[in-house]
């Protein structure tokens, strides 16, 4: 101890500089070390009021729709207002035709408009209804907008109820603006996700603790803090009146768009 | 489609083994009632029966209940698994009548399919009539749509101020237009009852709606028959609806204008803590205690409707019903009698009722 002593002593002003710089490293490192613990904590007993608040502070950047890109499948391309729409941004490919046995392309594009009738070159007459469960079997989050007047007819109830949305041709320039719209912000906004999930949650007619506690675990899961399993759990044990698998289901679509 | 199952069940290639409800009505069989079911039985509960399995009734007899399609079937007065067999008398007078719950699905089973069968292929057949449907609706949807665009090309602020500001032709045209899509669309749910929840669903204020609806009404055919609507009542409240809610206060509106004797037709409207309450109230010909049911069935007008109106063929109230199905509330229907008598019908005040739920679809 004192052969140490003598050492710094002999050093002098550079033994009294080290000292006083690793001083102030060691200040600096209990400093933000306690500011973080603090902000965590804090997060932790005032977390976000709601999903929607969460995931406006987790995403800086809004999903960009007008990239998206959207597949019109129709034999009358003239039906829709497609000038009107690609100078609204959007990026529109109309195709007139295609056959089952090659139509997984049409699974490259964000959105399909899908008709029913004299598309599909191997059914002419409801060739689009047997399109249409091919593709949300093999990609049932794609959404797909059923084009068609047909709604009178009973043997394409399956065509319509598969679908996302469902409208008429022919259709004015707003209301397919706005179907189309709706449809992209529902399937790849954050935001629509998150007040789905804040929707569902009120309905349930929870207890405000109960409901922050739920939140907090939602917010742990899309952070990747916790795994399934303990959502679940913790989800259950603090309100049964939730279905914590569907809860759990919507934060993951909501996590694939953040 | 109960007919096809009542068609299916009384020709002689299913004729059913055991004694058979459909829908509390019997249905011949090849075996007849048990002597316990016609002298001792005053209930006949298992007629009514909606519980799927096996029960037992108060005379100790089995009887199965099964849904098949929108019908109730009941094989009834047979000895199954939990019938007490230990009674002498019950097993002495049941001789021949063992059919245990195994052979029963079996036998279901097969109604079922061919049930299925025959509704697909019926459903087909009507599809190929159908397509010829295809173009109209298309044209019609056209017309209305260049209709919208002349009007917006008017004088105004918003479109109500342009329509308002246009030519009575250019009104004429549009309102046309607008009852054309919604017959179209009538029609459609006529067929394929489904499409009642096809489209938008959309928040609306069911207030402005009937208001809305009966003042396009009042201008297109209630000043020409010397009518008016009166809105009753307090409503603010907005609920989901699908795109077809709108055909509701079209038929039954346009039913109190056409069947009504008196001028003054009410519209009340009410929120409540569950819902909003709609009841449309007109004087007219009484509708006796079945009319009042069966008048929302298909292709079925009341005993005066053709004296008071030539065209009509039953599928407005049919149409209503089914829409208010898929909202989930049921519209039901009154007549209280006027005591007198007008061109030889006696008059009631008729009202139309239902309650919507707040909750709405979505």
């Amino acid at each position: 101890m004192n052969l140490i002593k003598e050492f710094w002593a002999d050093l002098g002003w550079l033994s009294n500089l080290i000292t006083i710089t690793l001083g102030i490293f060691t200040i600096i490192g209990i400093y933000k070390a306690v500011k973080t613990w603090l902000k965590n904590k804090k997060n932790e007993i005032t977390p976000h009021a709601d999903m929607q608040s969460f995931v406006s502070s987790k995403n800086k950047h809004p999903a960009d729709l007008k990239s998206k890109r959207i597949a019109i499948v129709d034999d009358q391309p003239e039906n829709y207002p497609t000038a009107y729409l690609q100078r609204s941004g959007f990026n529109i490919t109309c195709i007139t035709s295609v056959s089952l046995a090659n139509y997984k392309h049409l699974l490259d594009y964000d959105l399909i408009i899908l008709d029913v009738t004299n598309i599909v070159e191997e059914d002419m007459k409801r060739g689009g209804l047997e399109l249409m469960k091919r593709i949300k079997n093999d990609n049932p989050r794609k959404p797909v907008i059923a084009a068609s007047s047909k709604s009178y007819d009973p043997t394409l109830t399956e065509y319509f109820k598969l679908s996302d949305k469902q409208i008429q041709t022919p259709i004015k320039d707003q209301k397919i603006e706005e179907a189309i719209t709706e449809t992209l912000e529902k399937i790849y906004s954050p935001k629509s996700k998150a007040r789905e999930i804040d929707e569902l949650l009120t309905g349930k007619g929870l207890r405000q603790d109960q409901k922050a506690k739920v939140l907090k675990f939602g917010f742990k899961y899309i952070d990747k803090k916790i795994g399934d399993m303990d959502l679940i759990k913790s989800c259950t044990t603090a309100t049964h009146a939730l279905d914590a698998h569907k809860y759990k289901e919507m934060l993951d679509q909501l996590s694939e768009s953040i | 489609m109960k007919e096809i199952l009542k068609i299916i069940l009384e020709s002689e290639t299913s004729s059913p083994e055991a004694p058979i409800w459909m829908d509390g009505k019997k249905i011949k069989s090849r075996m007849t009632d048990h002597p316990y079911c016609s002298t001792r039985c005053a209930t006949k509960e298992c007629s009514s029966s909606q519980n799927e399995g096996e029960s037992v009734c108060e005379l100790g007899l089995s009887y199965y209940s099964y849904k098949v399609d929108e019908s109730w079937l009941t094989i009834y007065g047979v000895l199954g698994r939990k019938t007490n067999h230990s009674d002498k008398s019950l097993k002495k007078s049941s001789k021949g009548r063992g059919y245990s719950k195994y052979l029963a699905d079996i036998w279901m089973e097969k109604i079922s399919r061919t049930n299925k069968l025959i509704k697909e292929q019926v459903e087909i057949s009507r599809s190929e009539v159908l397509h010829y449907f295809h173009d109209p609706v298309k044209w019609a949807n056209q017309i209305h749509i260049s209709a919208e665009k002349i009007v917006e090309k008017g004088k105004g602020q918003s479109f109500g101020e342009k329509l308002e500001n246009s030519t009575s032709e250019t009104k004429s045209l549009f309102q046309a237009a607008n009852m054309l899509v919604d017959s179209f669309k009538l029609t459609g749910i006529y067929f394929n009852p489904e499409s009642a929840r096809y489209g938008e669903i959309q928040n609306c204020e069911i207030y402005k709606l009937f208001d809305k609806v009966q003042s396009i009404i009042f201008h297109a055919e209630g000043k020409k028959y010397n009518k008016r609507f009166k809105m009753k009542g307090t409503s603010y409240r907005k609920i989901s609806i699908y795109e077809s809610f709108p055909i509701i206060p079209l038929c039954l509106i346009q039913n109190a204008l056409k069947y009504s004797k008196t001028a003054e037709i009410e519209i009340s409207i009410e929120d409540t803590s569950t819902g909003t309450d709609v009841c449309i109230t007109s004087e007219g010909p009484h509708l006796a205690d079945n009319e009042l049911i069966d008048i929302f069935k298909k292709g079925v007008r009341g005993k005066y409707a053709n004296r008071l109106h030539h065209d009509g063929l039953g599928i407005g109230l049919y149409v209503a019903q089914k829409i208010a199905e898929a909202h989930n509330f049921k519209i039901t229907a009154s007549s209280t009698h006027q005591g007198y008598e007008r061109d030889g019908m006696p008059m009631a005040t008729n009202e139309f009722k239902f309650s919507i739920p707040a909750i709405g679809v979505r």
